[in-house]
Protein backbone atom coordinates (compact mmCIF):
# COMPACT_ATOMS: atom_id res chain seq x y z
CA UNK A 1 0.00 0.00 0.00
CA UNK A 2 1.27 3.48 -0.93
CA UNK A 3 1.78 5.97 1.96
CA UNK A 4 -0.74 8.80 2.32
CA UNK A 5 -0.12 11.70 -0.07
CA UNK A 6 -1.61 14.68 1.75
CA UNK A 7 0.68 17.66 1.29
CA UNK A 8 -0.44 19.81 4.21
CA UNK A 9 -0.74 16.86 6.62
CA UNK A 10 2.85 15.86 5.85
CA UNK A 11 4.11 19.47 6.10
CA UNK A 12 2.32 19.84 9.46
CA UNK A 13 3.79 16.63 10.82
CA UNK A 14 7.25 17.78 9.61
CA UNK A 15 6.84 21.06 11.53
CA UNK A 16 5.73 19.16 14.66
CA UNK A 17 8.69 16.82 14.26
CA UNK A 18 11.09 19.79 14.08
CA UNK A 19 9.51 21.44 17.14
CA UNK A 20 9.83 18.19 19.10
CA UNK A 21 13.38 17.53 17.84
CA UNK A 22 14.98 20.96 17.49
CA UNK A 23 18.34 19.35 16.85
CA UNK A 24 17.16 18.78 13.22
CA UNK A 25 17.52 22.54 12.74
CA UNK A 26 21.20 22.58 13.64
CA UNK A 27 22.60 21.61 10.19
CA UNK A 28 20.25 24.13 8.53
CA UNK A 29 21.20 26.86 10.99
CA UNK A 30 24.84 26.06 10.25
CA UNK A 31 24.10 26.66 6.55
CA UNK A 32 22.44 29.97 7.48
CA UNK A 33 25.45 30.87 9.65
CA UNK A 34 27.88 30.44 6.74
CA UNK A 35 25.55 32.27 4.34
CA UNK A 36 25.15 35.25 6.69
CA UNK A 37 28.91 35.24 7.33
CA UNK A 38 29.43 35.38 3.54
CA UNK A 39 26.96 38.30 3.28
CA UNK A 40 28.77 40.07 6.14
CA UNK A 41 32.11 39.70 4.36
CA UNK A 42 30.64 40.86 1.04
CA UNK A 43 28.93 43.78 2.81
CA UNK A 44 32.30 45.02 4.04
CA UNK A 45 34.16 44.04 0.85
CA UNK A 46 34.66 47.67 -0.40
CA UNK A 47 36.37 48.52 2.93
CA UNK A 48 39.98 47.94 3.94
CA UNK A 49 41.34 45.24 4.35
CA UNK A 50 38.80 43.19 2.33
CA UNK A 51 38.98 45.59 -0.64
CA UNK A 52 42.58 44.47 -1.23
CA UNK A 53 41.17 41.12 -2.38
CA UNK A 54 37.69 42.06 -3.61
CA UNK A 55 38.60 45.32 -5.35
CA UNK A 56 40.54 43.78 -8.27
CA UNK A 57 38.24 40.73 -8.39
CA UNK A 58 34.93 42.64 -8.63
CA UNK A 59 36.43 45.30 -10.92
CA UNK A 60 37.77 42.71 -13.33
CA UNK A 61 34.79 40.32 -13.35
CA UNK A 62 31.99 42.91 -13.19
CA UNK A 63 32.62 46.63 -12.76
CA UNK A 64 34.59 48.92 -10.41
CA UNK A 65 31.28 50.72 -9.77
CA UNK A 66 30.25 47.81 -7.53
CA UNK A 67 33.03 48.68 -5.09
CA UNK A 68 31.28 51.96 -4.23
CA UNK A 69 28.33 52.83 -2.01
CA UNK A 70 25.39 52.21 -2.64
CA UNK A 71 25.95 50.23 -5.87
CA UNK A 72 27.84 47.61 -3.87
CA UNK A 73 24.67 46.90 -1.90
CA UNK A 74 22.53 46.79 -5.06
CA UNK A 75 24.98 44.25 -6.47
CA UNK A 76 25.51 42.32 -3.22
CA UNK A 77 22.73 39.71 -3.78
CA UNK A 78 24.16 38.85 -7.24
CA UNK A 79 27.65 38.55 -5.80
CA UNK A 80 26.28 36.43 -2.97
CA UNK A 81 24.57 34.09 -5.46
CA UNK A 82 28.00 33.35 -6.95
CA UNK A 83 29.46 32.64 -3.52
CA UNK A 84 26.42 30.60 -2.59
CA UNK A 85 27.06 28.24 -5.52
CA UNK A 86 30.43 27.41 -3.92
CA UNK A 87 28.81 27.04 -0.50
CA UNK A 88 26.07 24.81 -1.94
CA UNK A 89 28.60 22.57 -3.67
CA UNK A 90 30.92 21.95 -0.77
CA UNK A 91 28.91 22.64 2.37
CA UNK A 92 25.15 23.10 2.10
CA UNK A 93 24.38 19.77 0.38
CA UNK A 94 26.57 17.91 2.87
CA UNK A 95 24.76 19.58 5.78
CA UNK A 96 21.34 18.83 4.24
CA UNK A 97 22.39 15.16 4.08
CA UNK A 98 23.49 15.42 7.72
CA UNK A 99 20.01 16.64 8.61
CA UNK A 100 18.44 13.80 6.58
CA UNK A 101 20.62 11.32 8.47
CA UNK A 102 19.45 12.81 11.79
CA UNK A 103 15.78 12.69 10.71
CA UNK A 104 16.30 9.01 9.74
CA UNK A 105 17.75 8.28 13.19
CA UNK A 106 14.83 10.05 14.92
CA UNK A 107 12.33 8.06 12.83
CA UNK A 108 13.99 4.85 13.96
CA UNK A 109 13.72 5.95 17.59
CA UNK A 110 17.47 6.59 17.91
CA UNK A 111 19.14 9.65 19.38
CA UNK A 112 19.99 12.22 16.71
CA UNK A 113 23.52 13.54 17.08
CA UNK A 114 25.16 15.88 14.58
CA UNK A 115 28.71 14.68 15.30
CA UNK A 116 27.78 11.01 14.66
CA UNK A 117 25.86 12.00 11.52
CA UNK A 118 28.81 14.00 10.17
CA UNK A 119 31.23 11.16 10.95
CA UNK A 120 29.01 8.57 9.22
CA UNK A 121 28.48 10.78 6.18
CA UNK A 122 32.07 11.81 5.60
CA UNK A 123 32.86 8.75 3.40
CA UNK A 124 29.85 9.73 1.20
CA UNK A 125 31.21 13.27 0.62
CA UNK A 126 32.21 12.68 -3.04
CA UNK A 127 28.71 11.36 -3.88
CA UNK A 128 27.08 14.31 -2.13
CA UNK A 129 29.24 16.86 -3.98
CA UNK A 130 28.48 15.07 -7.28
CA UNK A 131 24.77 15.34 -6.49
CA UNK A 132 25.24 19.07 -5.76
CA UNK A 133 26.99 19.50 -9.11
CA UNK A 134 24.09 17.77 -10.91
CA UNK A 135 21.49 19.95 -9.13
CA UNK A 136 23.41 23.15 -9.91
CA UNK A 137 23.93 22.20 -13.56
CA UNK A 138 20.24 21.38 -13.90
CA UNK A 139 19.17 24.69 -12.30
CA UNK A 140 21.63 26.71 -14.41
CA UNK A 141 20.51 24.80 -17.53
CA UNK A 142 16.83 25.56 -16.84
CA UNK A 143 17.67 29.22 -16.10
CA UNK A 144 19.63 29.42 -19.35
CA UNK A 145 16.75 27.89 -21.32
CA UNK A 146 14.25 30.30 -19.74
CA UNK A 147 16.57 33.24 -20.45
CA UNK A 148 16.57 32.23 -24.14
CA UNK A 149 12.77 32.09 -24.15
CA UNK A 150 12.63 35.46 -22.35
CA UNK A 151 14.96 37.11 -24.87
CA UNK A 152 12.99 35.64 -27.76
CA UNK A 153 9.79 37.02 -26.22
CA UNK A 154 11.39 40.49 -26.06
CA UNK A 155 11.84 40.34 -29.82
CA UNK A 156 8.12 39.74 -30.49
CA UNK A 157 6.85 42.87 -32.22
CA UNK A 158 3.11 42.09 -32.31
CA UNK A 159 0.91 44.65 -30.59
CA UNK A 160 -2.09 42.31 -30.36
CA UNK A 161 -3.12 38.69 -30.93
CA UNK A 162 -1.78 35.39 -29.62
CA UNK A 163 1.94 36.23 -30.00
CA UNK A 164 1.43 39.47 -28.09
CA UNK A 165 -0.38 37.55 -25.34
CA UNK A 166 2.48 35.05 -25.24
CA UNK A 167 5.00 37.89 -24.93
CA UNK A 168 3.08 39.48 -22.05
CA UNK A 169 2.74 36.14 -20.23
CA UNK A 170 6.45 35.33 -20.57
CA UNK A 171 7.66 38.80 -19.59
CA UNK A 172 5.33 39.38 -16.67
CA UNK A 173 5.70 35.93 -15.12
CA UNK A 174 9.51 36.04 -14.79
CA UNK A 175 9.66 35.98 -10.93
CA UNK A 176 7.09 33.17 -10.77
CA UNK A 177 8.86 31.10 -13.46
CA UNK A 178 12.20 31.57 -11.65
CA UNK A 179 10.49 30.27 -8.52
CA UNK A 180 9.05 27.29 -10.43
CA UNK A 181 12.47 26.47 -11.87
CA UNK A 182 14.09 26.35 -8.43
CA UNK A 183 11.17 24.31 -7.04
CA UNK A 184 11.33 21.90 -9.99
CA UNK A 185 15.11 21.44 -9.63
CA UNK A 186 14.74 20.75 -5.90
CA UNK A 187 11.71 18.45 -6.29
CA UNK A 188 12.91 16.34 -9.19
CA UNK A 189 15.97 15.12 -7.25
CA UNK A 190 14.51 15.38 -3.73
CA UNK A 191 14.72 11.66 -2.85
CA UNK A 192 18.37 11.32 -3.85
CA UNK A 193 19.27 12.93 -0.50
CA UNK A 194 17.74 10.16 1.67
CA UNK A 195 18.88 7.51 -0.83
CA UNK A 196 22.54 8.59 -0.65
CA UNK A 197 22.40 9.26 3.09
CA UNK A 198 20.23 6.49 4.51
CA UNK A 199 20.65 3.73 1.92
CA UNK A 200 24.33 4.56 1.26
CA UNK A 201 23.76 4.27 -2.48
CA UNK A 202 26.18 5.79 -4.93
CA UNK A 203 24.96 8.95 -6.64
CA UNK A 204 23.92 7.31 -9.94
CA UNK A 205 22.03 4.44 -8.31
CA UNK A 206 20.41 6.99 -6.01
CA UNK A 207 19.29 9.02 -9.04
CA UNK A 208 17.71 5.96 -10.66
CA UNK A 209 15.97 4.96 -7.43
CA UNK A 210 14.87 8.60 -6.89
CA UNK A 211 12.80 8.50 -10.07
CA UNK A 212 11.11 5.28 -8.89
CA UNK A 213 9.87 7.09 -5.77
CA UNK A 214 9.04 10.20 -7.78
CA UNK A 215 7.15 8.23 -10.42
CA UNK A 216 4.00 7.80 -8.34
CA UNK A 217 4.32 10.99 -6.29
CA UNK A 218 5.70 13.73 -8.51
CA UNK A 219 2.86 16.24 -8.10
CA UNK A 220 2.80 15.56 -4.37
CA UNK A 221 6.59 16.03 -4.14
CA UNK A 222 6.40 19.20 -6.23
CA UNK A 223 3.92 20.76 -3.81
CA UNK A 224 5.88 19.59 -0.75
CA UNK A 225 8.70 21.77 -2.06
CA UNK A 226 6.51 24.49 -3.60
CA UNK A 227 4.49 25.76 -0.61
CA UNK A 228 7.36 26.35 1.83
CA UNK A 229 9.53 27.83 -0.98
CA UNK A 230 6.72 30.23 -1.88
CA UNK A 231 6.65 31.54 1.71
CA UNK A 232 10.44 32.05 1.72
CA UNK A 233 10.47 33.76 -1.67
CA UNK A 234 7.96 36.38 -0.45
CA UNK A 235 10.72 37.91 1.70
CA UNK A 236 12.88 38.34 -1.38
CA UNK A 237 9.97 39.87 -3.30
CA UNK A 238 9.75 42.76 -0.78
CA UNK A 239 13.26 43.73 -1.88
CA UNK A 240 12.48 45.94 -4.87
CA UNK A 241 15.01 48.03 -6.82
CA UNK A 242 13.32 51.19 -5.53
CA UNK A 243 13.65 50.09 -1.91
CA UNK A 244 17.30 49.15 -2.46
CA UNK A 245 18.11 52.59 -3.85
CA UNK A 246 16.24 54.43 -1.10
CA UNK A 247 17.30 52.28 1.87
CA UNK A 248 20.31 50.14 0.82
CA UNK A 249 20.94 48.70 4.29
CA UNK A 250 17.29 47.75 4.79
CA UNK A 251 17.31 45.77 1.55
CA UNK A 252 20.33 43.76 2.80
CA UNK A 253 18.53 43.16 6.09
CA UNK A 254 15.62 41.73 4.05
CA UNK A 255 18.04 39.40 2.23
CA UNK A 256 19.36 38.12 5.58
CA UNK A 257 15.82 37.72 6.90
CA UNK A 258 14.88 35.86 3.71
CA UNK A 259 17.85 33.52 4.19
CA UNK A 260 16.77 32.70 7.74
CA UNK A 261 13.20 31.98 6.58
CA UNK A 262 14.57 29.90 3.66
CA UNK A 263 16.63 27.91 6.19
CA UNK A 264 13.53 27.13 8.23
CA UNK A 265 11.48 26.21 5.16
CA UNK A 266 14.31 23.98 3.89
CA UNK A 267 14.24 22.21 7.25
CA UNK A 268 10.49 21.59 6.81
CA UNK A 269 10.91 20.44 3.17
CA UNK A 270 13.69 17.92 3.85
CA UNK A 271 12.01 16.63 7.03
CA UNK A 272 8.82 16.06 5.00
CA UNK A 273 10.70 14.47 2.08
CA UNK A 274 12.66 12.13 4.36
CA UNK A 275 9.54 11.22 6.33
CA UNK A 276 7.68 10.41 3.11
CA UNK A 277 10.64 8.43 1.76
CA UNK A 278 10.81 6.34 4.95
CA UNK A 279 7.05 5.69 4.79
CA UNK A 280 7.37 4.74 1.10
CA UNK A 281 10.21 2.33 1.96
CA UNK A 282 8.14 0.81 4.78
CA UNK A 283 5.15 0.37 2.45
CA UNK A 284 7.36 -1.45 -0.07
CA UNK A 285 8.58 -3.80 2.65
CA UNK A 286 4.98 -4.51 3.69
CA UNK A 287 4.04 -5.04 0.04
CA UNK A 288 6.64 -7.79 -0.25
CA UNK B 1 22.61 23.17 20.33
CA UNK B 2 22.15 26.40 22.33
CA UNK B 3 25.91 26.60 22.85
CA UNK B 4 26.56 26.18 19.11
CA UNK B 5 24.01 28.87 18.24
CA UNK B 6 25.58 31.25 20.77
CA UNK B 7 28.97 30.62 19.17
CA UNK B 8 27.51 31.35 15.70
CA UNK B 9 25.93 34.59 16.95
CA UNK B 10 29.13 35.63 18.71
CA UNK B 11 31.19 34.99 15.54
CA UNK B 12 28.75 36.97 13.37
CA UNK B 13 28.63 39.86 15.85
CA UNK B 14 32.41 39.80 16.32
CA UNK B 15 33.13 39.86 12.58
CA UNK B 16 30.62 42.68 12.12
CA UNK B 17 32.10 44.79 14.92
CA UNK B 18 35.71 44.24 13.84
CA UNK B 19 35.07 44.99 10.14
CA UNK B 20 32.94 47.98 11.07
CA UNK B 21 35.65 49.57 13.19
CA UNK B 22 38.61 48.87 10.92
CA UNK B 23 39.06 51.79 8.54
CA UNK B 24 36.16 53.61 10.23
CA UNK B 25 37.00 56.93 8.52
CA UNK B 26 38.12 55.42 5.23
CA UNK B 27 36.98 56.26 1.72
CA UNK B 28 34.02 53.84 1.82
CA UNK B 29 32.65 55.39 5.00
CA UNK B 30 33.07 58.81 3.39
CA UNK B 31 31.14 57.67 0.30
CA UNK B 32 28.38 56.33 2.52
CA UNK B 33 28.16 59.48 4.63
CA UNK B 34 28.08 61.78 1.59
CA UNK B 35 25.47 59.62 -0.18
CA UNK B 36 23.21 59.89 2.85
CA UNK B 37 23.49 63.68 3.01
CA UNK B 38 22.92 63.89 -0.77
CA UNK B 39 19.86 61.61 -0.51
CA UNK B 40 18.35 63.85 2.17
CA UNK B 41 19.13 66.98 0.15
CA UNK B 42 17.56 65.44 -2.95
CA UNK B 43 14.47 64.52 -0.95
CA UNK B 44 14.11 68.14 0.20
CA UNK B 45 14.59 69.60 -3.28
CA UNK B 46 11.94 67.25 -4.70
CA UNK B 47 9.25 68.79 -2.55
CA UNK B 48 10.53 72.15 -1.26
CA UNK B 49 7.11 73.27 0.00
CA UNK B 50 6.88 70.61 2.71
CA UNK B 51 10.36 70.89 4.18
CA UNK B 52 10.83 72.32 7.68
CA UNK B 53 12.41 75.76 8.10
CA UNK B 54 16.15 75.68 8.32
CA UNK B 55 16.34 72.30 6.55
CA UNK B 56 18.76 73.50 3.88
CA UNK B 57 20.87 75.20 6.52
CA UNK B 58 20.97 71.85 8.34
CA UNK B 59 22.10 70.13 5.13
CA UNK B 60 24.79 72.78 4.63
CA UNK B 61 26.09 72.15 8.14
CA UNK B 62 26.15 68.41 7.42
CA UNK B 63 28.31 68.96 4.33
CA UNK B 64 30.57 71.22 6.39
CA UNK B 65 30.85 68.53 9.08
CA UNK B 66 31.57 65.93 6.40
CA UNK B 67 34.54 68.01 5.20
CA UNK B 68 35.79 68.30 8.79
CA UNK B 69 35.51 64.55 9.47
CA UNK B 70 36.95 63.40 6.13
CA UNK B 71 39.45 66.13 5.23
CA UNK B 72 41.59 63.81 3.10
CA UNK B 73 38.72 62.24 1.16
CA UNK B 74 38.62 62.70 -2.61
CA UNK B 75 34.92 63.55 -2.13
CA UNK B 76 35.66 66.80 -0.27
CA UNK B 77 35.43 68.98 -3.45
CA UNK B 78 32.06 67.40 -4.21
CA UNK B 79 30.76 68.17 -0.71
CA UNK B 80 32.19 71.67 -1.12
CA UNK B 81 30.23 72.11 -4.38
CA UNK B 82 27.07 70.89 -2.65
CA UNK B 83 27.44 73.62 -0.03
CA UNK B 84 27.04 76.05 -2.93
CA UNK B 85 23.98 74.09 -4.03
CA UNK B 86 22.40 74.54 -0.57
CA UNK B 87 22.67 78.34 -1.01
CA UNK B 88 21.01 77.93 -4.40
CA UNK B 89 18.22 75.90 -2.79
CA UNK B 90 17.78 78.70 -0.23
CA UNK B 91 17.50 81.08 -3.25
CA UNK B 92 20.47 83.01 -1.89
CA UNK B 93 22.03 83.33 -5.35
CA UNK B 94 24.55 86.05 -4.51
CA UNK B 95 25.99 83.97 -1.71
CA UNK B 96 25.97 80.88 -3.95
CA UNK B 97 27.91 82.73 -6.64
CA UNK B 98 30.42 84.04 -4.10
CA UNK B 99 30.85 80.52 -2.78
CA UNK B 100 31.39 79.07 -6.27
CA UNK B 101 33.87 81.86 -7.08
CA UNK B 102 35.84 80.88 -3.97
CA UNK B 103 35.65 77.28 -5.09
CA UNK B 104 37.10 78.18 -8.50
CA UNK B 105 39.99 80.00 -6.81
CA UNK B 106 40.57 77.10 -4.41
CA UNK B 107 40.71 74.56 -7.28
CA UNK B 108 42.38 76.76 -9.86
CA UNK B 109 44.87 73.99 -10.62
CA UNK B 110 42.02 71.56 -11.48
CA UNK B 111 39.94 72.88 -14.41
CA UNK B 112 37.71 69.77 -14.46
CA UNK B 113 36.55 70.63 -10.93
CA UNK B 114 36.43 74.40 -11.22
CA UNK B 115 34.45 74.35 -14.48
CA UNK B 116 31.63 72.66 -12.55
CA UNK B 117 31.44 75.64 -10.21
CA UNK B 118 31.47 77.97 -13.24
CA UNK B 119 28.51 76.02 -14.68
CA UNK B 120 26.69 76.38 -11.36
CA UNK B 121 27.24 80.14 -11.49
CA UNK B 122 25.54 80.10 -14.91
CA UNK B 123 22.66 78.16 -13.39
CA UNK B 124 22.20 80.77 -10.65
CA UNK B 125 21.80 83.46 -13.35
CA UNK B 126 19.41 81.23 -15.28
CA UNK B 127 17.32 80.73 -12.14
CA UNK B 128 17.18 84.51 -11.71
CA UNK B 129 16.29 84.79 -15.44
CA UNK B 130 19.27 87.09 -15.83
CA UNK B 131 20.11 86.70 -19.52
CA UNK B 132 23.15 88.97 -19.44
CA UNK B 133 24.55 87.01 -16.52
CA UNK B 134 23.97 83.69 -18.30
CA UNK B 135 25.71 84.76 -21.52
CA UNK B 136 28.61 86.38 -19.67
CA UNK B 137 29.00 83.27 -17.60
CA UNK B 138 28.94 81.04 -20.68
CA UNK B 139 31.54 83.26 -22.34
CA UNK B 140 33.74 82.90 -19.29
CA UNK B 141 33.49 79.06 -19.43
CA UNK B 142 34.45 79.08 -23.12
CA UNK B 143 37.36 81.43 -22.40
CA UNK B 144 38.70 79.94 -19.14
CA UNK B 145 37.91 76.23 -19.51
CA UNK B 146 37.86 75.57 -23.26
CA UNK B 147 39.32 72.05 -23.16
CA UNK B 148 37.17 70.52 -20.41
CA UNK B 149 34.13 68.46 -21.42
CA UNK B 150 31.79 71.12 -20.06
CA UNK B 151 33.83 73.85 -21.72
CA UNK B 152 33.62 72.06 -25.04
CA UNK B 153 29.86 71.71 -24.76
CA UNK B 154 29.22 75.29 -23.72
CA UNK B 155 29.09 76.94 -27.20
CA UNK B 156 26.25 74.56 -28.04
CA UNK B 157 24.62 75.25 -24.68
CA UNK B 158 24.57 78.95 -25.55
CA UNK B 159 22.73 78.13 -28.79
CA UNK B 160 20.35 75.88 -26.83
CA UNK B 161 19.70 78.69 -24.36
CA UNK B 162 18.60 81.01 -27.20
CA UNK B 163 16.55 78.23 -28.77
CA UNK B 164 14.62 77.67 -25.54
CA UNK B 165 14.11 81.40 -25.04
CA UNK B 166 12.76 81.67 -28.62
CA UNK B 167 15.49 83.99 -29.90
CA UNK B 168 16.02 82.52 -33.35
CA UNK B 169 18.44 85.10 -34.73
CA UNK B 170 20.62 84.88 -31.65
CA UNK B 171 20.46 81.10 -31.82
CA UNK B 172 21.76 81.16 -35.41
CA UNK B 173 24.52 83.58 -34.41
CA UNK B 174 25.47 81.33 -31.49
CA UNK B 175 25.57 78.32 -33.82
CA UNK B 176 27.87 80.21 -36.21
CA UNK B 177 30.12 81.15 -33.26
CA UNK B 178 30.10 77.55 -32.07
CA UNK B 179 31.03 76.31 -35.54
CA UNK B 180 33.97 78.74 -35.74
CA UNK B 181 35.02 77.79 -32.21
CA UNK B 182 35.06 74.04 -32.95
CA UNK B 183 36.80 74.46 -36.32
CA UNK B 184 39.41 76.57 -34.51
CA UNK B 185 39.94 73.85 -31.90
CA UNK B 186 40.37 71.11 -34.55
CA UNK B 187 43.09 73.21 -36.20
CA UNK B 188 44.72 74.06 -32.88
CA UNK B 189 44.78 70.51 -31.45
CA UNK B 190 45.11 68.12 -34.40
CA UNK B 191 45.11 64.34 -33.80
CA UNK B 192 44.23 64.76 -30.12
CA UNK B 193 41.21 63.84 -27.96
CA UNK B 194 40.31 67.55 -28.09
CA UNK B 195 40.01 67.33 -31.89
CA UNK B 196 37.85 64.22 -31.53
CA UNK B 197 35.45 65.96 -29.09
CA UNK B 198 35.46 69.17 -31.15
CA UNK B 199 34.51 67.20 -34.29
CA UNK B 200 31.66 65.53 -32.41
CA UNK B 201 30.37 68.91 -31.28
CA UNK B 202 30.85 70.31 -34.79
CA UNK B 203 28.68 67.51 -36.18
CA UNK B 204 25.97 68.37 -33.61
CA UNK B 205 26.28 71.99 -34.61
CA UNK B 206 25.74 71.16 -38.31
CA UNK B 207 22.74 68.98 -37.47
CA UNK B 208 21.24 71.86 -35.50
CA UNK B 209 21.83 74.17 -38.46
CA UNK B 210 20.29 71.63 -40.84
CA UNK B 211 23.56 71.16 -42.75
CA UNK B 212 23.35 67.38 -42.77
CA UNK B 213 25.95 66.68 -45.44
CA UNK B 214 28.56 68.65 -43.48
CA UNK B 215 27.53 66.81 -40.31
CA UNK B 216 28.25 63.49 -42.06
CA UNK B 217 31.60 64.90 -43.21
CA UNK B 218 32.55 65.64 -39.60
CA UNK B 219 31.43 62.20 -38.45
CA UNK B 220 33.35 60.56 -41.31
CA UNK B 221 36.46 62.46 -40.27
CA UNK B 222 36.13 61.07 -36.74
CA UNK B 223 35.68 57.54 -38.05
CA UNK B 224 38.68 57.68 -40.35
CA UNK B 225 40.97 59.59 -38.03
CA UNK B 226 40.19 58.11 -34.60
CA UNK B 227 39.69 54.38 -35.17
CA UNK B 228 41.97 53.47 -32.23
CA UNK B 229 39.67 51.82 -29.63
CA UNK B 230 41.51 53.72 -26.87
CA UNK B 231 40.16 56.97 -28.33
CA UNK B 232 36.94 55.75 -29.92
CA UNK B 233 35.57 52.95 -27.72
CA UNK B 234 33.46 50.22 -29.40
CA UNK B 235 30.32 51.77 -27.89
CA UNK B 236 31.32 55.27 -29.12
CA UNK B 237 32.00 53.83 -32.58
CA UNK B 238 28.58 52.14 -32.55
CA UNK B 239 26.93 55.46 -31.64
CA UNK B 240 28.88 57.24 -34.37
CA UNK B 241 27.81 54.70 -37.02
CA UNK B 242 24.20 54.95 -35.81
CA UNK B 243 24.36 58.74 -36.22
CA UNK B 244 25.81 58.47 -39.74
CA UNK B 245 23.17 55.92 -40.75
CA UNK B 246 20.34 57.93 -39.26
CA UNK B 247 21.35 61.11 -41.11
CA UNK B 248 22.03 59.27 -44.38
CA UNK B 249 18.74 57.35 -44.32
CA UNK B 250 16.37 59.99 -42.96
CA UNK B 251 17.85 63.23 -44.26
CA UNK B 252 20.21 62.69 -47.20
CA UNK B 253 18.58 59.51 -48.60
CA UNK B 254 21.91 58.85 -50.29
CA UNK B 255 22.93 55.26 -49.50
CA UNK B 256 26.08 55.57 -51.63
CA UNK B 257 27.36 58.05 -49.08
CA UNK B 258 27.39 55.41 -46.30
CA UNK B 259 28.82 52.79 -48.66
CA UNK B 260 31.67 55.15 -49.58
CA UNK B 261 32.43 56.05 -45.93
CA UNK B 262 32.54 52.42 -44.78
CA UNK B 263 34.52 51.33 -47.87
CA UNK B 264 37.11 54.02 -47.15
CA UNK B 265 37.30 52.82 -43.57
CA UNK B 266 37.88 49.21 -44.70
CA UNK B 267 40.50 50.35 -47.18
CA UNK B 268 42.37 52.26 -44.44
CA UNK B 269 41.91 49.69 -41.63
CA UNK B 270 41.36 46.24 -43.24
CA UNK B 271 42.25 44.41 -39.98
CA UNK B 272 40.16 46.56 -37.62
CA UNK B 273 38.05 44.49 -35.14
CA UNK B 274 34.91 46.19 -36.51
CA UNK B 275 35.77 45.38 -40.16
CA UNK B 276 33.25 42.51 -40.37
CA UNK B 277 30.37 44.68 -39.14
CA UNK B 278 31.27 47.41 -41.65
CA UNK B 279 31.24 44.81 -44.47
CA UNK B 280 27.79 43.68 -43.35
CA UNK B 281 26.63 47.33 -43.17
CA UNK B 282 27.81 47.92 -46.76
CA UNK B 283 25.87 44.80 -47.87
CA UNK B 284 22.76 46.11 -46.12
CA UNK B 285 23.05 49.53 -47.78
CA UNK B 286 23.56 47.81 -51.18
CA UNK B 287 20.33 45.90 -50.54
CA UNK B 288 18.51 49.10 -49.52
CA UNK B 289 19.73 50.72 -52.72
CA UNK B 290 18.39 47.83 -54.85
CA UNK B 291 15.03 47.86 -53.05
CA UNK B 292 14.81 51.61 -53.56
CA UNK B 293 15.55 51.28 -57.27
CA UNK B 294 12.90 48.58 -57.71
CA UNK B 295 10.32 50.72 -55.86
CA UNK B 296 11.08 53.65 -58.18
CA UNK B 297 10.83 51.41 -61.27
CA UNK B 298 7.51 49.98 -60.06
CA UNK B 299 6.14 53.48 -59.55
CA UNK B 300 7.18 54.37 -63.11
Amino acid sequence: MQPEKKVFTLLRSAIISIIENKIILLPFLTIAFFQILAIEILYFSPKFPLNVFFGPLVSKLWSPVYMHYPQNLVFLPNLFQNFNIGLYLFLNTFLICTAVSMIGAINQGEKADIKTALKNLWPRYVHIVTLAVIIILMTLGLDWAYERVFRRALEIRSQSGKFYMLKIIILSSKPFISLLISVFAAAVLAYTFPLITLEKKNVFKALAENFKVLWRAWIFTFFIVFWPTLIASMFFMFRTADLTLKHPELSIFLVVLGLIVATLTDAVIYTAITTYYLAWKESRKEGR
Amino acid sequence: MKKTLLIYLAVLAGVFIVLNFIDANGSYEAEKALWKINAQFEQYTKDPKTIPTGAYEGIRKKYQRFIEIHPKSSLVPLADLHIGHTYMAMKNYDKARAYFEDFIKKHADNPVLSVQAAVEITRTYALEENEVGVTKSYDRIIRDFPLTDLGLRTPMLVADFYKHTNQKARQQKALEDAKAHYIGLTAQYPDSPVELKALQMLANCYVEKGEFSRAVDALEEILLKFSDPRLLTPQAMKNLVTSINAIVITQLKDYDRSIKIYSRFLEKYPDHPAAASFKSLIAKFEMLKKENVSVILKKK
